[in-house]
């Protein structure tokens, strides 16, 4: 059998009065509080309680009160039109335009990231080809060799103010002697 | 004719299937308000707001839950909004309560003023537990039911219903 220790006592008695114990809880509570005063307390308080409760329940109104309540609460009814389907409409119009809305989204962020992957490369190359041709004028495309690459490095080094990487400054100078460089 | 078929009904235009719902259920409804905020008007105005909300919401209830069911937790959710609003309610005198005028025995003063103490202890109850109280001990709704029209699960119905019973014993004590 399942012996019961006052901690639990409480719970029981709850459940006792609630929905009922089995039998074998019924037997162990019983022997508990037997035994026990402040167990059997809190049974007989947590009995008045529970008996005050439902024993506390306001009367019936009354039959002219009920009259009053049908009689108001159809006013108020007939004051509202008989609600129609208005929402049904509603919703395919609000549905249509979200999977609208949807589309043209995801077709603005689609849209939107091409255009970046593209332009991002185009814009910096451009930078820096205004900076060459204001240091060193023109050069055209043909005349992008990896000796001009080399002049770029150096022309933005220069420019950050930082210092120049050897092989940048090596290769201008071994640039000037070849004859088909733009910047000659 | 079961409550289903007649909401089934009205949505097809049939207004007298409604007035069937609030016959079977306006009574019942209102009783359960009453016994929760203690006031026959203020039940009565909760009562037909809720039936009120229930005819121009009916059109959009889904039918996953039974419609008394539904048209509870609408109504609750007014008695919430009324029980917040509201200021800690001073009761009536019980001692108007009792059968007779002459002065009370002893035993009968006891048991007035331990109903008194009894209700400003259920008034001062968390909202969720108080309303698990009443509905289990007014209404005998089952965990289930109680978790269907506030919300949660049956388990924390439960809990809160043990919770609010310990807490009223603590407070009320052995007094009667």
């Amino acid at each position: 059998m399942k012996t019961l220790d006052c901690q639990n006592v409480e719970k029981w008695v709850i459940e006792e009065l609630d929905q009922g114990l089995t039998t074998e809880r019924m037997t162990a509570l019983d022997d508990h509080c037997s035994q026990c005063v402040s167990c059997r307390d809190i049974r007989t308080e947590m009995t008045t309680l529970f008996s005050a409760i439902a024993a506390d329940v306001p009367e019936d109104p009354g039959e002219e009160y009920w009259k009053y309540y049908h009689a108001s609460l159809k006013a108020r009814l007939q004051e509202k039109k008989a609600p129609q389907n208005w929402w049904l409409p509603w919703r395919v119009a609000a549905a249509s335009a979200l999977l609208a809305m949807v589309l043209l989204a995801v077709t603005l962020l689609t849209f939107d990231r091409t255009q970046k992957v593209a332009a991002v490369p185009q814009d910096e190359s451009s930078v820096v080809m205004e900076e060459l041709y204001q240091l060193y004028g023109p050069v055209s495309d043909e005349t992008v060799t990896p000796a001009n690459l080399q002049e770029q490095a150096l022309a933005l080094a220069l420019l950050d103010g930082r210092e120049a990487p050897d092989d940048a400054i090596i290769g201008w100078f071994e640039v000037e002697y070849e004859p088909n460089h733009a910047l000659l | 004719m079961n409550d289903e078929d007649l909401v089934r009904e009205f949505r097809k235009g049939d207004t007298e299937a409604f007035s069937e719902l609030v016959r079977r259920h306006s009574k019942p409804l209102t009783m359960m308000i009453l016994k929760i905020v203690r006031d026959s008007e203020e039940a009565r105005d909760i009562s037909q707001a809720a039936l009120l909300k229930a005819y121009e919401s009916l059109p959009r209830f889904l039918m996953a839950s039974s419609f008394k069911t539904w048209l509870y937790r609408i109504a609750l959710n007014a008695v919430k909004d009324y029980l917040r609003k509201r200021k800690p309610q001073t009761f009536p005198d019980v001692l108007d309560d009792l059968p007779n005028r002459d002065p009370p025995a002893p035993d009968q003063l006891d048991k007035a003023r331990y109903l008194e103490r009894l209700r400003s202890a259920i008034e001062e109850l968390p909202e969720k537990q108080r309303l698990t109280l009443q509905l289990r001990i007014y209404e005998e709704m089952n965990y289930k039911a109680i978790a269907d029209v506030l919300g949660g699960t049956e388990g924390s119905a439960r809990v809160n219903f043990f919770q609010a019973t310990k807490t009223l014993r603590e407070k009320l004590g052995s007094t009667k």
